[in-house]
């Protein structure tokens, strides 16, 4: 069983760590996860609840993303979850 | 010639784009940049210039850098060059 593996510029091998979920409990939908992603993997949910909203990122486009974890890097709430994807 | 590329989750080929230099006179030193690198590719550096410290970025380890442009994207000053690399 192998998985994805992308080349750094120096040719070395990293294992692409793909996002999997993001825990909507968890995440306040600050959004810093939607600005840092180049490949729009993440939108912009919003439900009602009672007097106000709650609003949440999701996986829109998980096919998209190329496991660079940029967007774990900004999330305040470590609200995200990877996996690595067999070849 | 062919180009470094990588896999998207869904086997998309995809073409990464190196980060090559930050430019110095433009950067402000933010650090948006270097939060966002979950490799460790960018560092903070000072410099005393008259009575004031110049703040800016600068590209540390360039060969770990997997392409991502996630640094790009934060910038507010697009400082920023980037490049695909050849194979050997």
């Amino acid at each position: 069983m192998s998985y994805i593996t992308g080349l750094r510029r120096d040719l070395t091998e990293w294992t692409p760590q793909f996002v999997k979920a993001v825990d909507s409990e968890v995440c306040i939908g600050c959004g810093r996860c939607y600005k840092v992603c180049v490949r729009d993997v993440l939108a912009y949910e919003e439900v009602d609840e009672d007097d106000s909203a709650r609003g949440y990122m999701t996986v829109a486009n998980a096919g998209n993303c190329i496991g660079c974890q940029a967007c774990s890097r900004t999330c305040g709430k470590k609200a995200f979850s990877f996996e690595a994807v067999e070849a | 010639m062919a180009l470094i590329t990588g896999l998207t989750r869904d086997k998309k080929v995809w073409t990464p784009q190196f980060v090559t230099s930050i430019a110095k006179n433009v950067c402000i030193g933010c650090g948006r940049c270097f939060k966002a690198c979950a490799k460790g590719i960018l560092a903070f550096e000072e410099e005393e210039v008259g009575d004031t410290v110049k703040a800016y970025m600068k590209v540390l380890n360039p060969g770990k850098c997997i392409g991502c442009g996630a640094c790009g994207r934060t910038c507010p000053k697009s400082c920023f060059s980037f490049e695909a690399v050849e194979l050997p």
